[in-house]
């Protein structure tokens, strides 16, 4: 029989009850039976768990002798678990922030002072304009690393969007040029149109004028002596009359001509072989005392201004007369094809003259240009020029061909309809 | 014809020939009784500041002349003979087709009529008709 010690029971559960979070000690003896309990098992609801106390005996076999019962709370375990938590969230947050601090101080010095050099070379208003490129301050690395992909493609942007500005820069300079030479010819332009009407007032008097006095004198020659004239004379005296009155028109014509310069609008069928026939007329005169032989091929009716083209093959008939070679009668051959498909009139007017070196047969048609000095041949250098205003009016071309039995042809290309 | 009716004609105008031809045809008409031709406006006017000159019933005026042309004539003797010139009667004969010159010719109060050349016999009868009315100057 084992009997427990009480005093020494109580020590030991009070031992153990002194323990953390040790709130319910018991202790059963089984014989005698007796039981001592210290603390409450209800309302802490503890862990519980009970061993059994044995004794070995003399010969060695275990004797139950009672069953002690522990409860346990995890209270302070809890508390001693969210201690430490806390306690390592805390320090790790600590340890991020040190650690953050000195990534953004790494990063300001690496990488962000770099990026706001590069957006403050961008956004300078002369970047693009300025000779120099972006460049970092920073150690020169071996490797090119990211800043130094951004740093030349910068660069290479830049260069790129220059030679571009540089080009449109010279394109817009050219274009500027361009505009105020322009500009010059619209004044010059001005210039000459009123040149041309001074022209044309010069003309009204210093060309109609004598026509008029020639005129009023024929008629007076007949008032005063008509009666006396033989039928040749009188004859002569209506030719003159008629003459004159042929040269005031055509001066009115001129004058007509020089208003509507650039003026189209008055284009109407004309027969060019009637007109030549006129022409021819009025050249008799000059015909006549160069023994000339002039014959005239087909020529068909096209639209254009009657004035101006009278006075184009005017001027050819009357140069072909007056460049002629000396002691030689020119013979002259107008004639012209048409190209139906082209709708071209094809005029040629060919002479037997002392023709157009090949080196001058540009600048024959430019006003005032002269190949021969006033002793050789009078003019004025107005005729060609006039010829290839004329034919520009007309949508047309001129060109001039040697004839093979020395002489030229010019070759005028219009077209039958305008 | 009935007698005179233009007692005293100026003619300026730069060509010779034409005055020549004028003058044949004014007397023609006999409605003309003398013709005084002037090559240069300055000359006419010189004329017309003398103080013994016979009255002149009409001027025919050329525009363009060397020197002096029609237009400059007439402002300047607006300027010297001042409102007295006024009742002056002016015709233009020239050759001048300009409608710039044929308005500003109107201008004047003293050009009644503006002639193209030539001048014909027809047109003496008409300005004679208009002279009816007239003072010379």
């Amino acid at each position: 029989m084992w009997e427990l010690n009480d005093g020494q029971v109580e020590t030991i559960i009070e031992g153990i009850y002194s323990r953390t979070d040790v709130v319910f000690v018991e202790v059963k003896a089984t014989s005698p039976a007796k039981q001592w309990t210290k603390g409450h098992l209800e309302s802490l609801k503890p862990l519980t768990n009970s061993v059994d106390l044995t004794h070995q005996n003399n010969r060695g076999e275990n004797l139950l002798i009672g069953e002690v019962t522990i409860g346990l709370t995890l209270k302070n375990a809890k508390n001693k678990v969210l201690a430490q938590f806390w306690t390592l969230i805390f320090s790790n947050f600590i340890k991020t922030l040190a650690i953050s601090f000195v990534m953004v101080i790494l990063f300001e010095k690496l990488v962000a002072r770099h990026l706001t050099a590069i957006a403050q070379h961008v956004s300078h208003n002369s970047w693009l304009c300025s000779e120099s490129n972006l460049a970092l301050q920073r150690t020169i690395t071996t490797q090119p690393d990211h800043l130094d992909e951004i740093v030349s493609a910068v660069n290479l942007a830049k260069s790129t969007i220059q030679q571009k500005y540089n080009t449109l820069e010279a394109e817009i300079k050219y274009r500027k040029t361009i505009e105020s030479e322009l500009k010059e010819n619209a004044t010059k332009l001005l210039g000459a149109n009123k040149e041309q009407a001074e022209f044309t007032y010069a003309i009204s008097h210093d060309l109609k004028s004598p026509s008029n006095t020639i005129s009023m004198l024929l008629a007076e020659i007949e008032i005063a002596e008509g009666d006396n004239f033989s039928d040749d004379g009188k004859e002569f005296l209506d030719m003159a009359k008629k003459t004159a009155r042929r040269m005031q028109i055509l001066v009115d014509d001129i004058l007509q001509y020089s208003n509507t310069i650039d003026d189209g609008s008055n284009k109407k069928n004309v027969d060019l072989s009637r007109v030549a026939v006129e022409i021819i007329e009025d050249l008799r005169a000059d015909i006549r005392d160069s023994s000339a032989e002039v014959s005239i091929g087909y020529l068909p009716t096209i639209q254009g201004i009657e004035i101006q083209l009278r006075m184009l093959l005017q001027n050819f008939l009357s140069n072909a007369i007056k460049f002629k070679r000396e002691n030689i009668p020119p013979v002259i051959e107008i004639d012209s094809t048409v190209d139906h498909a082209e709708g071209i009139t094809i005029v040629s007017i060919k002479d037997n003259g002392i023709g157009i070196p090949l080196q001058h047969r540009d600048r024959v048609f430019g006003l005032f240009k002269r190949l021969h000095t006033q002793t050789n041949y009078e003019g004025s250098g107005i005729g060609l020029a006039l010829c290839r205003r004329i034919v520009i009016n007309h949508k047309g071309t001129i060109q001039i061909k040697a004839n093979a039995d020395q002489g030229t042809i010019f070759v005028i290309s219009l077209p039958v309809s305008s | 014809m009935s007698g005179l009716k233009i007692q005293n004609v100026v003619i300026i105008d730069d060509g010779y020939v034409d005055q020549l031809i004028y003058k044949k045809i004014l007397l023609r008409t006999g409605l003309v009784g003398s013709v005084r031709g002037f090559e240069l406006a300055e000359d006419a006017l010189e004329f017309l500041r003398e103080p013994d000159r016979p009255k002149i019933d009409v001027i025919f005026l050329d525009i363009n002349m060397p020197r002096m042309d029609g237009f400059e004539f007439l402002e300047t003797a607006s300027i010297e003979f001042g409102d007295y010139f006024s009742v002056a009667v002016v015709v233009m004969l020239t050759t001048s087709l300009s409608d710039d010159d044929k308005k500003r010719a109107s201008k004047f109060r003293m050009v009644v009529d503006y002639i193209n050349k030539p001048l014909s016999e027809e047109i003496v009868v008409r300005v004679a008709k208009i002279l009816e009315t007239k003072q010379p100057f």
